[in-house]
């Protein structure tokens, strides 16, 4: 063992040397020190050298593994900061080249991210046990080959030349014939371009800059220009050659001649100028427009998934820049009149003095194609989001971030409508800047947007009122619809835009924070739902007041109060909104929050859910009550119905029409088949948006009278029970109307039931002046499937004007064609019918209760 | 139709069985009987659900039979049985022939190690007026399980008599068929009113082997009197051999709440009072059990239809609602029901079903 030892080494690389001591020190380890050269020539300057060998003799090869010797000699360069970087291995040999993990022939790569897989206390005992595991591996074939690019590898001090982004998915050579063409690239700046399209030699190739643009789908004024590439059909044995002679013998053997690559670089060149328009050649200032800088890219089979499926390309780029020079300044002569014959031979002049005088210099080379790269947020609920289309109504604390979302995300397309302007005040806690103060909120953030991705989405932005603007977008086309705008007037304007368009509606989803910005509600009405998101957040508030555990009672208290809120928060004078207080991580962590949610949703397959609300919150301190996590209700479609008289729609909730099936299942159980029965119903009327909403719907109230043709609604209990009802939802569901069933009979106002109708309903102090008359029925089969399965009945619906005051008794006491000898039934729970005969009576309100 | 509901019956003699019948009416008319998954009983609990799992499929058939039997009560057959028990040794051993499946064939099963007590003679007249030989295998509802819970005095275990298994954590699953008749008296054997059944099984453990235990079995509601346990979300299958992860719970709980005031004297008195306090206190605690699976989100929902539920407490109740008052002092014996107990107790359970069951679910598919 021979040591060069100096001064200069540091305490971490001494550290490793002891470590390395210790090993090969260990009779076991089958690691032997040979050399240390503390000044090593070739190395990286500060690095230390160790040459070590591995014993490799007792590792078992399985076929595809790599030969080794039974002593395999290693060289370790030790960086200055060791232990809080990691050392290279070295091979001086190039046995290894090719193999998976082998960058540049002769470094064996361990380690894919030392960030994860290196623990800097485990020192060179963990760099050695790696290195064991390597060969251990490589012996065995186990070294994973995922045909994946390879990187230089950069410590070793060799420099890059500009940046390529390669976009495209790579061609591949087939029936081992190369593939010659052109790449079409997108020049970013000075320093990159991004491959954005690929064009084979032998088809026509784009003839002007407007087509050029068109192929790749960039914006007018995007500056493009091609490369020649050629995709070989075999490996090459190594990857980066830094001669261009090394580069071209290399070639030949995959049957690629110098003449066939500079022809290829000279017709690229040619082409490149033909783009051009002679206006287009020279600046404005009359200056030459700069040539195009020459890339040679180069293309071979990624390794080790050959027989494996499709052969993905493994690329890497070369720039020429004295190749680049020479033809420049050729080119203002050269490229006026002249013909190609005569290009390529002064070109194939310079290039043989490029191959013998000049080196290469390859280009860093960032791989975006998605043939070769995983997205950082593939199998996530984001994932929904790529290449669909969203409209975003909304620029503001929910919007800004949701839109930014669904950009990162990849979204082919992004619509953003707000109207308002970037006031002081807004950048404290929504995503815009001190130069965007006075600008309006869309333009400023799709100008931001729409350099997150320029090649994959595009943003759109809309400065108008949402209603105003609403109209003039196709609505149909997009695929999400997110009302970020926490605007009543925008979401009563989509829910009755939604009702009266025939055509389905893309989701919406509708997301509002509290007043604090500690609280979010997202409410989703996914394609097909029956409600839009007014329709959604009422029942969340009818559910949320409702809920028996009060769980949600603090989300009841920040959005749904039955006082409006007094403490309005204005945070600028004059009349600027009222707002709520909230810093940019309230609202960004409620916006990803219910972005994450809705993603989930629709995720979800679509029959598993319909409307849907998540309710999410902020956390608190560290010694605080933690608030609930999150949580989602769910309701199935409304029955949607017509109303006769207005055409509303009826929307009755699964509940009242569950709770009607089972007062008609009890009545068919207890009273038999053909005794009607009925009840009131609760809800709203909205006349803005054209809905009824059933919420709930009663049986009768045990002074009804029921027989096989008629239904007389009594009153007991009934004040109570509206009250009861009104106090438990904050008002939200009313009195409104009752419903009677025809069993057997079609679902169709007797004659009775339209002399009931105008007198309407109940003689309560509070009848409101229109009530819903609601008719179920059906013919038989009809009906007893109704019964049986829950599918149908018939039902009609109609809003009855009031023509009489609620206290007016009814006009007829006996029902024309009333049979007087019928089975009387008494509603409620009774399960005898009445033992006298009751004619029904008219009742007044004020009558005396028996 | 998914069976995604889990039914709880509580204990609480026929009372309990009478109070069920009306929940069942309700659940019946809200078409959410074939939505059950499995049923649940304890003692009172046991019987009702034994009369549906194990009657006629159509309902209106199983409520008059479960009807005819509250009504007519169990407590006279019980006591004309108890004072012929070689007739209740011939009433099963005839049962075990007809059953030809190896039922009850060691004569340990008649227990010679003490006589044939009462609630022998229950499961007799069970076996007679309802069950006849029927096993706890034969549910005539497809896709419908059901446990039936005892308790084993011997260890204190819960002793789980199931359609789909019957056995105790401790000792492991019975291999022999059980009588539903069995199952029922176990279960349904309340300390103050009827002695601890005794009978031997072949238990086969976990790991394989089988052995032979002696077990004493009484009321199920000893320790959880509405049949929760069963329905417990994310019970590990290691620690039970009953799992039925439904997502929504129904209880029906004829408990009474707050016992009436009043300091028993003599000694039966002092033991009945004491049995009753042990479970109300494990039926309280079952019933916070189900709120804080439901806050927890362990379950989607639950409803809780509560025979002593306070009747202002009843947010929207029905104008005719039968009162608190009507039943509470209704015993939790097998007696024969009047026509004004049993309607009155069948009409509350009723009425307290229908006006939960869209309190606890306004939004829900259930």
């Amino acid at each position: 063992m021979s040591d060069r030892t100096t001064t200069a080494v540091t305490a971490g690389q001494q550290l490793a040397l002891d470590q390395l001591r210790q090993i090969t020190g260990s009779a076991r380890g089958g690691v032997f020190l040979a050399h240390v050269d503390t000044a090593p020539a070739k190395a990286p300057t500060g690095f230390v050298e160790a040459r070590i060998s591995v014993g490799c003799a007792g590792l078992s090869r399985a076929e595809g593994g790599l030969r080794l010797r039974s002593e395999e000699p290693v060289t370790l360069y030790i960086p200055p900061d060791f232990p809080f970087e990691v050392p290279l291995v070295y091979t001086r040999h190039s046995r290894f080249a090719g193999a998976p993990h082998v960058v540049w022939a002769h470094f064996p790569c361990l380690y894919r991210s030392t960030a994860t897989e290196w623990d800097p206390a485990d020192g060179m005992y963990g760099f050695i046990t790696r290195l064991l595991d390597w060969f251990r591996a490589a012996a065995a074939g186990e070294l994973d080959a995922p045909g994946e690019p390879l990187h230089p590898p950069h410590a070793v001090g060799d420099y890059a030349d500009g940046l390529l982004v390669v976009r495209r998915d790579a061609p591949a050579a087939e029936d081992d014939e190369p593939w010659l063409g052109a790449a079409l690239l997108h020049r970013i700046s000075d320093e990159r371009s991004d491959v954005v399209g690929w064009l084979p030699f032998g088809q026509p190739w784009p003839p002007t800059l407007a087509d050029a643009r068109a192929a790749a789908q960039l914006p007018n004024g995007a500056e493009v220009f091609l490369a020649p590439a050629v995709i070989t059909a075999d490996h090459l044995t190594f990857e980066y050659p830094d001669t261009a002679r090394a580069l071209i013998t290399a070639l030949a053997r995959g049957r690629i001649t110098a003449r066939m690559v500079l022809g290829l670089v000279g017709v690229a060149a040619d082409h490149n100028r033909r783009l051009r328009t002679a206006a287009e050649q020279t600046g404005p200032d009359g200056t030459p427009h700069p040539l195009a800088p020459v890339h040679l890219l180069l293309g071979t089979p990624s390794r080790g998934t050959s027989g494996h499926g499709p052969r993905r390309t493994h690329l890497v780029a070369w720039h020429l820049p004295d190749f680049a020079d020479k033809l420049t300044r050729r080119a203002v002569t050269a490229y006026v009149d002249r013909q190609l014959p005569e290009l390529g031979d002064e070109i194939m002049q310079i290039g043989e003095e490029w191959l013998d005088t000049l080196t290469t210099r390859w280009i860093r080379l960032y791989e975006a194609r998605p043939e070769v790269t995983v997205r950082r947020d593939h199998h996530t609920p984001a994932a929904w989001l790529h290449g669909k289309r969203i409209l975003v109504l909304g620029a503001g604390a929910l919007g800004a971030p949701a839109a930014d979302i669904c950009a990162r995300a990849g979204a082919a397309h992004l619509t953003v409508v707000d109207q308002s302007l970037v006031h002081p005040g807004i950048p404290a806690r929504q995503p815009y800047a001190d130069a965007d103060i006075g600008y309006p909120k869309a333009d400023v953030l799709a100008a931001r947007l729409n350099q997150i991705a320029p090649h994959a989405t595009r943003i759109e932005p809309v400065v108008a009122d949402i209603t105003r603007g609403l109209p003039a977008l196709d609505v149909h086309s997009f695929d999400l619809i997110l009302d970020c705008t926490a605007n009543r007037v925008v979401r009563a304007f989509l829910e009755r835009a939604r009702r009266t368009d025939p055509t389905h509606w893309p989701h919406l989803a509708t997301v509002m924070i509290g007043h604090q910005a500690t609280r979010g509600i997202a409410a989703l009405s996914p394609h097909g739902a029956t409600g839009g998101g007014a329709d959604v957040l009422r029942r969340t508030a009818l559910t949320a007041r409702t809920d028996p555990t009060g769980a949600l009672a603090d989300m009841v208290e920040d959005f749904f109060p039955t006082e409006p809120r007094t403490e309005l928060f204005q945070p600028e004078p004059g009349c600027s909104d009222a707002t709520f207080t909230g810093s940019a991580a309230d609202v960004t962590a409620l916006a990803g929050q219910l972005m994450t949610g809705i993603l989930h949703a629709l995720n979800t397959p679509a029959d598993q859910h319909t409307m849907a609300a998540l309710t999410v919150r902020t956390p608190s301190g560290p010694t605080d009550p933690q608030p609930a996590g999150p949580r989602w209700l769910t309701w199935p479609n409304d029955t949607i119905i017509t109303d006769d008289a207005t055409g509303y729609d009826v929307r009755i909730a699964p509940a009242a029409l569950a709770e009607m099936r089972a007062e008609a299942r009890r009545g068919a159980r207890v009273r038999g088949p053909r005794v009607e029965t009925g009840g009131m119903l609760l809800g709203a009327i909205d006349d803005s948006t054209g809905i009824i909403y059933v919420d709930e719907a009663t049986g009768p109230p045990p002074d009804s009278l029921l027989a096989e043709t008629y239904f007389q609604h009594g009153l007991d209990g009934v004040p109570r029970h509206l009250a009861a009802r009104r106090t438990a939802t904050g008002n939200t569901s009313r009195f409104l109307g009752l419903w009677h069933t025809h069993p057997h009979s079609p679902a169709q106002p007797s004659a009775t039931d339209r002399t009931a109708m105008e007198l309407l309903t109940l003689p309560l102090d509070d009848a409101p002046a229109r009530a819903l008359v609601l008719i179920a029925g059906g013919p038989q089969p009809v009906w007893q499937k109704w019964l049986a399965t829950g599918d149908g009945p018939d039902l009609y619906a109609r809003l009855a004007a009031r023509t009489t005051a609620a206290t007016t008794p009814p006009a007829t006491t006996v029902p024309p064609g009333r049979p007087r000898s019928a089975l009387w039934w008494p509603g409620g729970y009774a399960t005898r019918p009445t033992t006298d005969n009751p004619l029904p009576a008219p009742r007044r309100s004020d009558d005396a209760r028996p | 139709m998914t069976r995604t509901i889990g039914l709880a019956l509580s204990g609480g003699g026929s009372r309990a069985a009478a109070f069920h019948l009306g929940c069942l009416r309700a659940l019946n008319d809200r078409d959410l009987l074939d939505r059950i998954r499995v049923v649940s009983g304890i003692s009172g609990g046991s019987l009702l659900a034994a009369l549906w799992a194990y009657g006629p499929p159509d309902f209106a058939d199983f409520d008059a039979h479960a009807t005819d039997l509250l009504r007519s009560g169990l407590q006279l057959d019980i006591a004309r049985q108890a004072f012929k028990p070689s007739a209740a040794a011939r009433n099963l051993t005839a049962a075990a022939r007809a059953g030809a499946r190896q039922l009850f064939t060691r004569t340990t099963d008649i227990s010679v190690a003490r006589p044939a007590n009462r609630t022998d003679a229950l499961a007799a007249v069970l076996a007679r007026k309802a069950f006849a030989t029927t096993t706890m295998a034969d549910v005539t509802h497809p896709g419908l399980d059901v446990v039936l819970t005892a308790t084993d005095l011997a260890t204190t275990n819960a002793v789980r008599f199931g359609s789909a298994r019957s056995g105790c954590s401790r000792y492991g699953t019975i291999t022999e068929p059980i009588h539903v008749a069995t199952a029922v008296a176990a279960s349904a054997a309340y300390p103050a009113l009827l002695p601890a059944l005794e009978r031997t099984f072949t238990f086969q453990h976990r790991d394989g082997h089988s052995q032979q235990h002696t077990v004493l079995l009484t009321d199920g509601g000893v320790y959880d009197n509405l049949g929760l346990s069963v329905l417990e979300p994310g019970r590990s299958p290691h620690h039970t051999q009953h799992v039925y992860d439904v997502p929504f719970i129904i209880a029906c709980d004829a408990g009474l709440g707050e016992l009436a005031l009043k300091a028993p004297h003599f000694m039966a008195g002092r033991l009945n009072r004491s049995f009753a306090t042990v479970h109300r206190k494990a039926q309280d605690s079952a019933r916070s059990r189900l709120h804080e699976w439901a806050a927890s989100g362990r379950i989607d929902g639950f409803a809780l239809a509560y025979l002593g539920m306070k009747d202002d407490r009843l947010p929207a109740p029905p104008a005719d609602l039968v009162p608190r008052s009507a039943v509470a002092t209704y015993p939790t014996n097998f007696a024969a029901m009047s026509r004004a107990h049993f309607e009155a107790i069948t009409t509350r359970g009723e009425q307290l079903m229908r006006t939960v069951l869209p309190m606890y679910v306004p939004s829900s598919p259930y």
